[in-house]
């Protein structure tokens, strides 16, 4: 599943380079908007991973001293928001899609319907429902068993 | 229906009661967003709202480069771009006291110039240096914070991902930001190394110093650094000069740095992986953070928080100035305690108005690009404040045999020089202007 | 009293922008007296009710907003009868008169495209001028193989028809382009001048005698249809009262005046006002006349007769002149 992620990620990322790079040649009208259609696919695509990885932002300060078991059940209710999110998020977008369906909107240039970001946009939705349960089950299984948690990797920024 | 103030307030409350409990920040926004719509105007209005908000979050144009420069940074991470740099720097600074450390310094703010992040700057460097500067016996504090501290100039110098987030929010010019940037982090660079030089004075034996390099070295080191001038130039140079915008830059820069990394052999296959999973990563968590600051955005502005709040300033009849500082101690508080990013684009929303309503003797293009330098500049220092200092926590991970305790001492002389550096952009908003104003 | 109906109106420019303080704010307020305080219409502009401007339509048909002001080009593809309201040689100068053609046809031609709103007004700014970084034009071949930077779909066919490259790119990146040549031009009133800046990154703007330009951008005001519905007739006489034909006349005269103010602040600074000759116009609207014709064969399946809106909107827009 992984995988698959990744590899549609990385060709997504050479096509947006190659597209720029063809763009400070000879002007090319569509890749604005090329651009902004394919950067919303790509980054719904990264939230699964995220949250798999646990790489959400959390700050620490309060819970530092607190036991292994403690923390375990804020992953868990913490992925339970996650969870719910993403349901709530992979119904309604469901909605979007049908809207965008009917109200026909597309591209300036290309005159592609915008509705064709949504169904892949669903799909990553409903992986991160799935990474949502998986990290909910660890904490779960990490609360039960008083098992220590993963640590955080430190985000870049 | 309930009172502005009221809301606004136990909204915040919730907001801080569920990050304290360890609940991921952009989930902490998002539900406190769309729980606070749905009590001030219904589900209903939320429910609908989220059928597209999210795709047009994440549909910004120029939200493209953040992915882009985290690729070309975790890419120049693999890339022992980091030694070069460390070499160079070193053969020219090393003989001095306290050179060493120095070169560190100037080896930071080279990175900085091809990587957007702060912490991606720190690891990398700090991997390369910190056993050098162990190697030349300096003191334990100097050197972790020397590191901590010179790796905050990967978001100072540009590019630079929060700069990016900054300008979005504030609907500024990316490439206007880049430009006010430069000044101002070369000074940082400028004042790191003149800290460094200090401090090795006043606390003898913590800095000593190097050998001279042969003549050969010198020369050789230098060329070794000429490729990331290079990709500076074309990436950096580009955008400044017009040739190209930044989505399209990073681009390049992704290419040229892969490009090297390839011929030269120092890139694997899984290196580029590990990139490109660090880029999923870290750009999921920005625009995940994004979208729950768009939810809270719009419960605030249902509740009519904004609107109280800048009346009641307006009322307050604080000078322009003390509103500056009071957003500028407000930041430093926040950045005790908050990672950068979440910050700006927690609080940016509420304070950049409030600046905006100001007279500062400035234009609201002008304000708009003084105000986020100074702001850059505060919420990077919260990488390096106690007790949530992320430089910190990644040079620690590097090096456990220090004490974190030692390395915040360590950082302390550098905090004092960033407060001087604020002074002088406060006192002289000409120093960020001046690259902008010419290019307009 | 607390007011029977409160409305949210939403839309994308600050708040000291000419169309929130001269349009919408003295729009609402004439409103909100009239109705001796049952109505309160609260503005909310730079989009601080969330979502980019392309949502506002989808954000009043959804009833997540009560009002919206928003342009129609940007949502490309929802309102394509509306569109021929923006094309060249369909507009020419007469504001006042597309506003009062668009209403005099609302019913007949336009209604299908807004079901699920009520409109209360549509009107358009006073036309697109060409501003120039450096070329002074005069025909259309000096414009031949320049970049210009266009404000929506129909601004494209505009431009391409000129054998320029059309590109887009957001209003408030336009001064950086165009002093780092990433585009050599833009299509765009002279309202937005001081908003920009622009007279110091352009040399010269470009317009036909008479204010003749070279299409515009129409917009709308509607609000939510169940919304509409559930107001009391006499509320709904009170809104449509003040949306009517003096109204429209005085949007037109607004947006002149804006447009006049933009011009004069660029010729003050030194900017050179280009006022082509008709015979120099007759050029141009030679070359961009087909814009007309490859409208009307792209909509030939687009469930309208395209052909009958074209002669309709000019037939409506000569009754109009004013
Ligand atoms: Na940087
Ligand atoms: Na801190």
């Amino acid at each position: 599943m992984l995988g698959g992620l990744i590899t549609l990620v990385l060709s997504i990322m050479t096509a947006l380079s190659a597209i720029s790079n063809i763009l400070f040649d000879a002007p090319f009208a569509a890749d604005y908007e090329l651009v902004k259609h394919f950067v919303a696919i790509a980054i719904f695509m990264f939230l699964p991973y995220c949250q798999l990885t646990g790489s959400n932002v959390t700050v620490d300060i309060f819970t530092e001293g607190m036991g292994e078991r403690g923390k375990a059940a804020m992953a868990a209710f913490s992925s339970l928001f996650a969870l719910t999110f993403s349901l709530l998020l992979l119904v309604q977008m469901y909605g979007g899609l049908l809207s965008y369906i009917r109200y026909r909107e597309t591209t300036p240039v290309l005159g592609l319907p915008l509705w064709t970001a949504f169904p892949p946009i669903l799909v990553s939705l409903a992986l991160l429902v799935l990474a949502s349960i998986i990290t909910l089950s660890e904490g779960w299984k990490g609360f039960r068993s008083n098992r220590p948690q993963p640590p955080h990797p430190i985000p870049n920024e | 229906m309930f009172d502005s103030f009221v809301i606004g307030i136990a909204g915040l409350l919730c907001l801080l009661a569920l990050i304290a409990v360890r609940v991921p920040i952009a989930y902490t926004m998002i539900l406190v967003g769309i729980a606070g719509i749905t009590l001030q105007s219904g589900p209903a209005i939320v429910l609908n709202q989220l059928k597209d908000l999210a795709y047009a979050q994440f549909s910004i144009y120029d939200l493209s480069v953040l992915p882009m420069f985290i690729l070309m940074g975790g890419l120049a991470s693999r890339c022992g771009l980091s030694k070069d740099l460390f070499r160079g720097a070193n053969a020219w600074l090393g003989r001095f006291r306290g050179g060493v450390a120095m070169a560190a310094v100037a080896a930071c703010g080279g990175f900085g110039a091809v990587c957007g992040s702060s912490t991606a700057t720190a690891s990398t460097m700090g991997q390369v240096a910190l056993p050098e500067l162990k190697r030349y016996k300096y003191s334990p504090s100097l050197a972790t914070g020397t590191i901590a501290a010179g790796g905050t100039l990967g978001i100072l110098i540009p590019p630079s991902v929060v700069l990016i987030v900054y300008a979005i929010i504030v609907e500024a010019n990316v490439v206007t930001m880049f430009a006010a940037a430069l000044i101002p982090g070369l000074l940082a660079m400028l004042l790191f190394m003149l800290t460094v030089a200090l401090y090795v004075r006043i606390v003898p034996g913590s800095g000593p110093q190097g050998e001279a390099v042969p003549r050969g070295e010198l020369i050789s080191a230098s060329i070794a650094v000429v490729p990331i001038l290079v990709v500076f130039g074309i990436v950096i140079g580009g955008i400044y000069a017009g040739i190209y915008n930044p989505t399209a830059a990073a681009a390049i820069g992704v290419f040229l740095v892969a490009a090297f990394g390839l011929i030269m052999r120092r890139l694997s296959i899984r290196g580029i992986g590990e990139s490109l999973l660090e880029t999923a990563r870290t750009s999921g968590m920005i625009f995940l953070i994004l979208l729950g600051a768009e939810l809270l955005k719009i419960f605030m502005a249902r509740a009519g928080v904004p609107q109280a709040a800048a009346a009641s300033l307006q009322d307050s009849g604080l000078s322009p100035m003390a509103m500056m500082f009071l957003v500028i101690v407000i930041f430093l508080i926040l950045g005790c305690l908050m990672d950068s990013l979440s910050m700006v684009i927690l609080a940016i929303p509420f304070f950049w108005p409030v600046v905006a309503g100001l007279d500062y003797g400035l234009d609201p293009g002008e304000l708009k690009i003084w105000f986020g330098i100074i702001i850059l500049i505060v919420v990077e220092l919260g990488l390096i404040t106690p007790p949530v200092g992320l430089n910190v926590f990644i040079i620690n991970s590097l090096d456990r045999s220090v004490p974190m305790r030692e390395t915040f001492k360590g950082v302390m002389p550098f905090f004092a020089s960033e407060m001087v550096r604020i002074g002088i952009l406060l006192a002289f908003p000409a120093i960020s202007l001046f690259l902008p104003r010419l290019l307009i | 009293q607390s007011p029977e109906v409160e409305l949210k109106l939403h839309h994308f420019l600050g708040p000291k922008s000419p169309a929130h303080k001269d349009m919408l704010q003295p729009w609402a307020d004439a409103i909100q007296n009239e109705s001796k305080g049952r109505i309160k219409i609260e503005l909310y502009p730079s989009m601080s009710l969330g979502g980019a401007p392309p949502q506002l339509f989808r954000q009043v048909a959804d009833g997540i907003v009560d009002i919206v002001w928003t342009v129609n080009g940007y949502s490309p593809g929802l309102f394509p009868r509306s569109e021929i309201f923006e094309l060249p040689t369909i507009f020419t100068n007469d504001v006042v008169a597309v506003n009062l053609a668009m209403r005099d046809l609302f019913e007949s031609h336009l209604a299908e495209e807004y079901q699920d709103v009520h409109v209360l007004f549509m009107h358009v700014h006073a036309g697109q001028g060409l501003h120039m970084a450096n070329a002074l034009v005069r025909t259309p071949d000096d414009v031949k193989g320049k970049k210009l930077r266009v404000p929506g779909p129909t601004g494209n066919a505009i431009v391409e028809a000129m054998g320029a490259t059309p590109v887009t790119m957001p209003v408030p990146d336009l001064p950086q382009a165009l002093t780092t040549n990433a585009v050599d031009g833009a299509l765009i009133p002279w309202e937005i001048i001081p908003a920009l800046q622009l007279q110091e990154s352009t040399k010269y703007q470009i317009e036909g005698p008479d204010n003749h330009r070279f299409g515009t951008t129409t917009f709308q005001v509607s609000m939510n249809k169940a919304r509409w519905e559930s107001l009391p007739p006499d509320l709904q006489e009170i809104f449509t009262k003040h949306s009517g034909e003096d109204w429209l006349r005085k949007v037109g005269e607004l947006w002149r005046a804006n447009d006049d103010f933009g011009i004069k602040m660029a010729v003050e600074s030194g900017n050179e006002h280009i006022v082509l000759t008709q015979q120099e116009m007759d050029a141009f609207n030679k070359v961009m006349a087909p814009v007309v014709d490859r409208w009307i064969s792209e909509h030939a399946s687009a469930g309208f007769n395209a052909q009958a809106l074209a002669d309709a909107a000019r037939k409506a827009l000569a009754a109009r002149k004013s």
